[in-house]
């Protein structure tokens, strides 16, 4: 497998874990109502688990497995799959800090960055796996 | 990868670049709203300041959109175009079973989501019974493409095992 798809799988691994501890934590304060203004991490705890979680996955075997583009660069730009990592997990953890702030009355430009990240992130990822969904190449006639 | 799952998948990929690109702006308009981008008075407003004030407010409606788009349009439909491309073949000749059906959900799912997006934005100029009919065409062929796709993978599930291959399999039945 190689080094950017264990990035990306092993980072989306650990998104996965805070995500169920999150959701867990906030189905224990919706059965005991410990703490009502947990309820505004209940938006972070759905894009943790389907942006950080599954897309992260997703993103991660695709590169790994999707069809190779050429010879020379069978993962297309791997620099574009970098600024995929990085935009997405830049972006997802100003959601999750910036999010529940602004719920709490907090400042709420820093998410405008966030949405604009994420955005990036997974416009960039379109753009570099497309050529890759692809079938298999005709053999060359001699 | 066979024609179907990069039908599949790049439909998938148009439906992220759309869902993304709405959940980003219901992001920024949740955090700072479209309608404090221009201070006017809302009665006399005119302009860009009226277009970003309208925006603020109906992008609210785009919400359910973001996850229909999300979660059928990307990622079910994704999962659907890799698992075509990957189920075990069904004989040694790489038969993936009765391809209409999976055709026919690509179509319904495709159409289904379409309908289940544009509904709630177009909602308040639709008449009432137009909008719910688009709910209900949406439902149905929900129900239709994850009906057919069941019945064409479930043949596909088995365990792993050899296949002769087609040359040796025809030479043994003369």
């Amino acid at each position: 497998m190689p080094v950017q798809a264990r990035f990306f799988i092993r980072t989306a691994l650990v998104y996965g874990l805070l995500a169920f501890l999150l959701g867990g934590l906030l189905l224990i304060n919706q059965g005991l109502t410990l703490y009502p203004r947990l309820g505004a991490l209940l938006p972070v705890f759905y894009h943790l688990l389907m942006v950080g979680w599954a897309f992260q996955l997703i993103c991660g075997v695709a590169l790994w497995m999707f069809p190779p583009l050429s010879r020379e660069q069978p993962r297309g730009n791997e620099r574009l799959g970098w600024v995929v990592y990085g935009t997405l997990n830049v972006g997802l953890l100003l959601r999750a800090i910036w999010e529940p702030w602004l719920a709490w009355g907090g400042a709420g430009w820093p998410l405008v960055v966030s949405a604009l990240l994420q955005i990036v992130a997974m416009w960039v990822f379109v753009w570099l796996i497309w050529p890759r969904v692809k079938g298999r190449a005709k053999p060359k006639v001699q | 990868m066979p024609r179907l799952s990069q039908w599949m998948i790049r439909s998938s990929l148009l439906w992220l670049l759309l869902g993304s690109t709405v959940g980003g702006l219901l992001l920024m308009n949740k955090a700072v709203p479209f309608s404090t981008w221009s201070a006017c008075d809302p009665q006399t407003c005119t302009g860009w300041a009226a277009l970003l004030r309208w925006l603020a407010g109906w992008l609210w409606a785009w919400r359910s959109s973001h996850v229909h788009t999300m979660l059928v349009g990307w990622m079910l439909q994704l999962a659907y175009g890799v698992a075509f491309w990957i189920l075990p073949r069904l004989d040694a000749r790489g038969s993936r079973g009765n391809e209409a059906l999976a055709w026919g959900c690509y179509w319904a799912l495709n159409l289904g989501a379409l309908l289940a997006v544009l509904e709630p934005p177009l909602q308040s100029w639709l008449p009432g019974w137009l909008a719910a009919t688009l709910l209900v065409l949406g439902g149905g062929l929900y129900i239709v493409a994850n009906a057919a796709f069941v019945a064409h993978a479930w043949p596909r599930v088995v365990a792993f095992r050899l296949h002769p291959r087609p040359e040796r399999a025809s030479a043994k039945a003369e």
